[in-house]
């Protein structure tokens, strides 16, 4: 029995060192294909499965971040509905107003363009009118929009 | 009607109804989100797969490459006040990535390109099968060790008990050691009873897979430790070759992890593999008093468990009685409680994922030695009476229990006396105490049942603290 064992032993090492080295050089040479972009994009790409919605009241980020590098964002709609979130600045890869923006509706899945540029919304920054969307956005900043009334 | 046909039909009934109970809302409880590992886990399998390296999410300090994102796969920032960013490190190695490769893998063939493509109505799809074949695992060890009605028994307690449903749901990588540990066991069982190398060879390999799914399936090279020299003894030369040959075949196996760490960075892998270790231990040292208390799901929600309550009990019985017939079952919770108190960190429900099946079968064991030995019938008389106490508090709250109050007391007394009253006489069999303890079993079955319907989203919320 002992020699059979031994045989077996060797075996298994002659085909664990085989996965090994299979894995090894299988891992890195994939791994030369990989690509920071696309990696990217894989992270933020919103799935063809998420519902999109263009109400910004619909959703909100529930909770507060465990941070003081935060930024609130508050929709205020027509008929009394509000969403208001928080999040964490280190979360944005950009951190200009459009930057925030556009995180901020790709994280929600909602209808970019609708607000921005809009006349029925009106924007403040720390209670200040928008006059460049490409402002940077400080830390514990407020941005604050409101659906101004229909005036037709 | 042929017994064989007789049996696998009831084999096959357990595992319809294990399956059953697993895939009923499982996209849905536990709360997608409220355990992020989930996702981490199939991120991992998805960017080896399509980016060639794995991304995923960690709290250690030691990446190099390390950002926030906010990655919002199935609203989970809409339902689970969180709303800090997810962090994000490559490559990542806070653990082997084989779990990751299954059910990142069945995302991509199922069409997932993103992150945001891994809902949970996709990637726990594998989780409800690997579920099911453990509980095959079950019946199949009570049934090689103890008898066909023991593992019918073992396996309809790990297939119906209402925590171990929800928990198998989940993608921890403790769910994917299940099967192995349990695979292990049998392995280790039939080399036992015949004292061929085949099948220990075949452990070894199992449980150097084990260790592919998470560090902690270590468990199963300690296991085997325990069984062969618990068998042999120390002095043995037999139980020391067995155990060099064992640990000969499973170690390199488990070294295959580090031809994933070495092949991306195997400096940070070595850092990371090492700050494991430097994890907070919050566990605590009222760890093995916390495991028998508290029933984690993750790290805040709990359900308490009267069958895994009773589990714990029936496995310190076991350990008093015959050592030879009780060996594996024995060893195997103690070669996991050690892993567990190891490796422990924080208290997250997962970690103790692996006892459940263990404890199912200790009940299951004392519940069939009941119902064919009168001696041996308070035990799981007894025991099942505490689980049939919790199964009903859950179903009904306390104002709704009051018309019943009565009943209860009169019902329990009676229950209790009548369990002593098995000692009183000197026959072996005694129909009664049989018809009393699968009358009760089939109750307790038929309340995890009823408890799972139950359980819906808003019942989570409500109910689950």
């Amino acid at each position: 029995m002992r020699n059979k064992r031994v045989k077996w032993v060797i075996k298994a090492w002659a085909v664990e060192v085989l996965v090994f080295l299979l894995i090894f050089f299988g891992l890195k040479r994939h791994g030369k294909f990989f690509s920071a972009d696309k990696m990217e994009e894989m992270m933020v790409r919103v799935s063809e499965s998420r519902d999109l919605t263009d109400d910004p009241c619909k959703y909100a980020i529930k909770g507060d971040p465990k941070t003081l590098d935060y930024i609130k964002i508050d929709f205020w709609c027509r008929g009394g509905d509000s969403s208001r979130s928080t999040l964490d600045r280190k979360g944005m890869p950009k951190t200009s107003l459009n930057g925030v923006f556009d995180e901020y509706y790709r994280i929600l899945g909602l209808d970019v363009e609708k607000i921005r540029g809009s006349d029925s919304w009106q924007c403040l920054v720390n209670g200040k009118a928008v006059a460049d969307w490409e402002m940077e956005v400080g830390p514990q900043s407020t941005i604050s929009c409101v659906e101004l009334e229909d005036k037709r | 009607m042929n017994r064989t046909l007789v049996k696998l039909l009831t084999v096959c009934l357990v595992l319809g109804l294990s399956f059953g109970l697993r895939a009923r809302r499982y996209r849905e409880i536990p709360i997608p989100g409220q355990s992020v590992d989930e996702y981490s886990n199939s991120w991992v399998g998805l960017s080896i797969i399509r980016l060639g390296m794995p991304v995923g999410i960690s709290g250690f300090g030691e990446y190099k490459h390390k950002f926030e994102r906010y990655i919002n796969v199935d609203r989970i920032y809409q339902y689970i006040a969180s709303a800090d960013p997810l962090t994000i490190n490559y490559p990542w190695f806070d653990h082997p990535p084989t779990l990751g490769l299954i059910t990142g893998g069945v995302a991509y063939l199922s069409g997932a390109k993103y992150f945001e493509d891994t809902t949970a109505a996709v990637i726990r799809r594998p989780m409800v099968i690997i579920g099911t074949i453990s509980v095959l695992l079950v019946v199949v060890f009570g049934w090689i060790n103890y008898g066909f009605l023991t593992g019918v028994v073992g396996g309809l307690i790990f297939a119906s008990v209402p925590l171990v449903v929800l928990s198998s749901r989940m993608i921890q990588s403790e769910n994917a050691i299940i099967p192995c540990f349990l695979a292990c066991m049998i392995l280790m069982a039939k080399y036992l009873k015949t004292n061929k190398s085949k099948w220990l060879l075949t452990a070894a390999i199992v449980a150097g897979l084990a260790s592919l799914f998470k560090l902690s399936g270590v468990a199963c090279h300690l296991l085997a430790i325990m069984v062969l020299l618990g068998r042999y003894g120390l002095s043995s030369k037999k139980a020391w070759s067995d155990v060099l040959f064992f640990l000969a075949v499973s170690l390199p196996i488990t070294g295959w992890y580090a031809a994933y760490g070495l092949a991306y960075d195997g400096k940070t892998f070595i850092k990371i593999l090492f700050s494991n270790y430097d994890r907070f231990y919050g566990i605590g040292p009222q760890a093995l008093v916390d495991l028998v208390k508290y029933q984690r799901l993750t790290q805040g929600k709990f359900l308490t468990e009267g069958w895994l309550i009773a589990g714990w009990m029936s496995w310190l019985a076991l350990m008093a009685r015959n050592r030879r017939k009780h060996l594996i079952l024995v060893s195997a919770v103690l070669a996991y409680l050690i892993t567990y108190v190891l490796f422990g960190s924080q208290p997250y429900g997962w970690y103790a994922f692996p006892f459940w099946p263990l404890l199912n079968i200790c009940l299951g064991v004392l519940v069939v030695e009941g119902i064919k030995d009168r001696k041996a019938a308070m035990p799981p008389i007894v025991l099942m009476l505490l689980v049939l106490g919790d199964n009903i508090s859950r179903l009904i709250g306390l104002d709704d229990f009051q018309p019943w109050s009565d009943i209860w007391r009169v019902g329990i007394s009676f229950g209790l006396l009548l369990s002593m009253s098995s000692w009183w006489f000197n026959k072996k069999q005694m129909p009664v105490y049989r018809a009393i303890i699968l009358i009760l079993f089939i109750v307790l079955i038929y309340l995890n049942v009823r408890y799972m319907n139950q359980v819906t989203v808003e019942y989570w919320w409500q109910n689950v603290s």
